[in-house]
C-alpha cells in the first residue's frame, strides 16, 4: 500500500502545502495528487470522456470546499460501487457535531480535524498515514479490481 | 216523716179539744140539772137565774153578774160540792185534767223548742204559733176544770174557753188559708223519690261533668302541648324565615355581583318572574310587566330567531339551553347576554320554563380583546421565531464559518512559522527565532480562544435533557481523563447526585476541576475538595475547593464573565472563557454559582441547579 496514491481534496493553498510538508515530515512518500474542488475530485474519481478514473488509495477530503461540498463528494464516492471501498477521511477545520455526524453517515472512515499548532498537525498526519496507508488491509475485491 | 206525724198529732189534739169541751159543757150541764135540787140559798146558779128571767134583785147578784169579774167565785160552789162525786171520780177527773193540761203546757214547749230550733225551715209559722197558742189555751182550760173542784172560777174559766175558741177558730181559718198552700206540700217519699231521681240525675250530671272536665283537662294539656309546638315551629319557623332571608339576601348579593339573574316562567298562565337583575340588565323598572313574548323582542333580530326556536326546542322536547346572544336594551343599548334556560317537566309537558340570566358584555369585550391581544402575540411570536430562527442560521453559519475560516489563516501562520523555524533555522538569530515561536504561540493561542468561544455557543445553543447523574463517579472520570500531577490530592464526597444535562454538566465539571487544578498547580501539596453542604438561603450547594492562588474577593464580580481573567496568561494560562462557560451551564439548570476566595488563599466555588 505505500505505493498506493493520495488524492487531497482542498481548496486552501496554505493547507495543501501544510499538508504536503506533514506528509514529507511523516516520512510518506505516497504521490500526492491535490484537487482544489469537489467537482474535480469526483471528475477524477469517476473518470471523464478524456479521462479513465483515478483510483487512490486513501482519500483526504476538506468538508468546506467551492462548487461541490465535501459532504456531497463524500455522498457520491459512497453511492458509487467503484469508489465506494476507498477510504476517505474527513481533514478538516471544522469540527462541527453536526458535520461529524453527516461525514460517518455518509461513509467516512475516519474524521481529523486539522489542529491549528502544526506540530500536533504533523503528529496527526503522521498518525493518519500510518493507519490508512500501512495498518489498514483494503477490500479485497477493491484489490482485485485494480 | 216528722212533719206528717206532727200534724197528725195536731189534728188529733185539736180533736181531743174538741171533744174536751164538749165533754165538760155536758158536765157543767148535768151539773146544772143535778144543782136544781140541792139548791141552797149559798150557792146560786147563774145560768138557771138568767134563764128564768128573773126579777130578783140580789145585790151580791149584780155585784158579781160583770163578766169581767173574772176571779169572782161568788156565785158558784167549788165542783167537789156540785152534785155528788166519789173521789174516784172525781180525782180521775181531776188527775186527767191535770195530765191533759201537763200534756198540753209541754206540747207547747217541745213546739216551741222545735219552732226555735228549725224557725227558718218550718212553714205556715203563723199556723204553728197559732196551735201554739191554741194548746196552750186548751191547756189552760183543763187546769181550770180541775181547779174548779176547789175554786169555783167559772168566770175566769169561761173567759178562758173564750179565749181558747177564739184562738181556735183564728187557727181554723189560718188553717183553711193555708190548706190549698199546704195540699202543694210534697210528701217526704215524694220528695226523697224527686231527691232520689235528682240526686241520680245529677250523679249522672256530675259523672258527665267529670268526664268533661278530664276532658277539658286533657284538652287543655293538649292545647298546653299543642302551643308549645306551635311555638316551638313558629321559633323554628322564624329561624328558618330567618335562614331564608339571609339566603335571600345571599341569593341577590351574588347574583348582582356575578350580574346573573334567575328567572321562571309558568307557561300554564304565562305568568313570569324575574330577579331584579334582569330587569337591571334589560334597563325596565323593577317589577315592571314581563312576559315570554315581550322577552324576545328585546334580542338583536338576528339573535331573536335563535332563542325562539331554543324555547321552542325546550318546550317540545325537554332540552336546555345556553346562548350567548345580543339584547337590546329598553334604552337602546346593545349588550351581550348570556341565556341559560332548562325546562321543568311533569308527566312528559314541560310546565315551567327557569333559567339564568347574565350580562357578560364585558367578558365577550375582554374575550375579544384578548383574542385580538393573542392573534397580534402569535403573530409577534411568528415574526420573532422567524427572525430568531434567521438569526440563528446566521448565528451557525456564523459559527461555521469561525471554526473554518478563522482557524485556517492561524494553521497557516503557526505552520509557516514552524516551517520558517526549521527550514531557515541557520539563517535566523535567537531574536529571530524568539519572534517566530511567538507567532506561532499566539496563533495556537488564538486557535484555542476561538475553540473555547465555540464550545461555549454550542452550549447555549444546547437543548438540557435532565437525568440523574452521579456526581462523585463523574467527578472521579474527568479527574482520571485529565491525568493530573501525582501531587494533587483529590477528596470527592460519596454518592453526590445531582440531576442535570449529562454532557452539559460534564463540560462544567471539566471546566471547575481544570480551573482548581490550574490555579492549585504552583502549591506543593495541592488538594481539591468536591463535596455537598447546606448554605442557608440556598439549601443543598456542591462546592469544589482548592487551596491553590485564591483570587482578590474584590473582582469576584469578574470571574464568571466572558474573557474576564483575573490573573496574567504568564501566571496562568486560560482563555477566560470556562468560568463563563460554567455560570452558562449553570444558569440553563436555573441554579446560581458564586465563589468565595482571597489570593493565596485558595478559592471554593459554590454550586447548585434547580433540580
Amino acid at each position: 500500500m505505500l505505493s498506493g496514491k493520495i488524492l487531497l481534496v482542498e481548496d486552501n493553498e496554505d493547507d495543501v502545502l501544510l499538508t504536503l510538508r506533514a506528509f514529507k515530515q511523516n516520512k510518506i512518500a505516497n504521490e500526492v495528487v491535490v484537487v482544489t474542488d469537489g467537482l474535480q475530485a469526483l471528475d477524477m474519481l469517476f473518470g471523464t470522456e478524456n479521462k479513465k478514473p483515478f483510483k487512490p488509495a486513501l482519500i483526504l477530503l476538506d468538508l468546506k470546499l467551492p462548487k461541490l461540498g465535501g459532504l456531497e463528494v463524500l455522498k457520491k464516492i459512497n453511492e458509487n460501487k467503484a469508489t465506494k471501498g476507498t477510504p476517505v477521511v474527513i481533514l478538516t477545520t471544522s469540527n462541527e457535531e453536526d458535520d461529524v455526524v453527516k461525514s460517518y453517515e455518509f461513509g467516512a472512515n475516519s474524521y481529523i480535524r486539522k489542529p491549528v499548532d502544526f506540530d500536533r498537525f504533523v503528529e496527526a498526519v503522521g498518525q493518519m498515514g500510518l493507519y490508512w496507508l500501512v495498518l489498514n488491509e483494503p477490500m479485497r475485491s477493491y484489490k482485485t479490481r485494480t | 216523716m216528722f212533719t206528717r206525724l206532727f200534724y197528725i198529732t195536731l189534728l188529733v189534739l185539736i180533736a181531743i179539744n174538741c171533744w174536751g169541751q164538749l165533754d165538760s159543757k155536758a158536765i157543767i150541764c148535768s151539773t146544772n140539772q143535778q144543782v136544781e135540787a140541792p139548791l141552797t140559798a149559798d150557792v146560786f146558779n147563774y145560768d138557771e137565774a138568767s134563764q128564768l128571767g128573773s126579777k130578783i134583785v140580789n145585790p151580791a147578784i149584780d155585784e158579781n153578774n160583770s163578766l169581767f169579774n173574772i176571779l169572782d167565785t161568788s156565785l158558784w160552789p167549788a165542783r167537789w160540792n156540785c152534785g155528788i162525786w166519789t173521789p174516784a171520780h172525781g180525782w180521775l177527773y181531776i188527775s186527767s185534767d191535770l195530765a191533759i193540761w201537763l200534756a198540753y203546757f209541754t206540747m207547747p214547749f217541745i213546739l216551741a223548742y222545735f219552732y226555735y230550733r228549725r224557725q227558718s225551715e218550718i212553714p205556715f209559722k203563723t199556723v204553728f204559733i197559732l196551735f201554739i197558742g191554741f194548746i196552750v189555751a186548751c191547756g189552760l182550760t183543763h187546769l181550770i176544770d180541775a181547779i174548779i173542784f176547789w175554786w169555783p172560777a167559772y168566770k175566769l174559766s169561761a173567759m178562758l174557753r173564750f179565749g181558747t175558741a177564739l184562738i181556735s177558730w183564728t187557727t181554723v181559718i189560718a188553717l183553711v188559708k193555708v190548706l190549698p198552700e199546704a195540699m202543694e206540700f210534697k210528701s217526704p217519699r215524694y220528695l226523697q223519690d224527686q231527691v232520689d231521681i235528682r240526686t241520680s240525675e245529677l250523679k249522672i250530671a256530675n259523672a258527665k261533668l267529670q268526664e268533661r272536665i278530664e276532658a277539658e283537662v286533657k284538652l287543655k294539656k293538649m292545647n298546653t302541648e299543642l302551643l308549645e309546638k306551635i311555638s316551638k315551629q313558629n321559633e323554628e319557623l322564624i329561624a328558618k324565615n330567618k335562614n331564608l332571608a339571609q339566603l335571600h339576601e345571599l341569593f341577590e348579593s351574588v347574583q348582582s355581583a356575578a350580574e346573573m339573574g334567575v328567572w321562571e316562567v309558568n307557561l300554564d298562565d304565562n305568568s313570569v318572574y324575574l330577579s331584579d337583575v334582569i330587569y337591571k340588565i334589560h334597563e325596565l323598572e323593577i317589577g315592571a310587566p314581563f312576559s315570554l313574548e315581550e322577552g324576545f323582542k328585546f334580542y338583536h333580530p338576528d339573535y331573536r330567531n335563535i332563542i325562539e326556536q331554543a324555547v321552542n326546542k325546550a318546550i317540545n322536547d325537554g332540552t336546555g339551553w345556553d346562548l350567548e346572544l345580543i339584547l337590546i336594551t329598553s334604552s337602546g343599548n346593545e349588550i351581550w347576554v348570556r341565556a341559560i334556560g332548562m325546562p321543568v317537566v311533569a308527566e312528559g309537558k314541560t310546565i315551567l320554563l327557569r333559567g339564568l340570566f347574565q350580562d357578560i358584555t364585558d367578558k365577550i369585550l375582554i374575550d375579544k380583546k384578548k383574542q385580538e391581544i393573542n392573534k397580534l402575540l402569535e403573530k409577534k411570536v411568528k415574526q420573532r421565531t422567524i427572525e430568531l430562527e434567521s438569526i440563528n442560521k446566521e448565528l451557525n453559519a456564523f459559527s461555521y464559518s469561525v471554526s473554518h475560516d478563522l482557524r485556517s489563516p492561524l494553521r497557516s501562520i503557526s505552520g509557516f512559522s514552524q516551517a520558517l523555524k526549521e527550514d531557515y533555522f541557520d539563517q535566523l538569530d535567537a531574536s529571530g527565532k524568539n519572534y517566530l515561536e511567538r507567532i506561532s504561540n499566539a496563533a495556537i493561542r488564538m486557535g484555542k480562544l476561538i475553540d473555547d468561544l465555540l464550545n461555549l455557543s454550542r452550549i447555549s445553543r444546547s437543548d438540557v435533557v435532565k437525568e440523574q447523574i452521579n456526581l462523585t463517579k463523574l467527578c472521579k472520570k474527568i479527574i482520571n481523563e485529565t491525568l493530573p500531577d501525582p501531587k494533587y490530592k483529590f477528596k470527592i464526597g460519596a454518592n453526590l447526585t445531582v440531576t442535570g444535562d449529562i454532557k452539559l454538566i460534564k463540560i462544567m465539571m471539566e471546566n471547575l476541576i481544570g480551573n482548581a487544578i490550574k490555579y492549585s498547580s504552583k502549591v506543593d501539596q495541592p488538594l481539591i475538595e468536591i463535596g455537598e453542604q447546606v448554605v442557608e438561603n440556598k439549601g443543598e450547594t456542591f462546592f469544589i475547593k482548592d487551596n491553590g492562588a485564591g483570587f482578590d474577593h474584590e473582582y469576584s464580580g469578574k470571574l464568571f464573565g466572558a474573557f474576564q481573567r483575573l490573573h496574567s496568561a504568564e501566571e496562568f494560562e486560560g482563555t477566560g472563557i470556562g468560568l463563563a462557560t460554567v455560570k452558562r451551564i449553570v444558569n440553563m439548570h436555573g441554579g446560581s454559582i458564586w465563589a468565595e476566595g482571597s489570593i493565596n488563599n485558595g478559592a471554593t466555588f459554590y454550586f447548585n441547579l434547580n433540580d
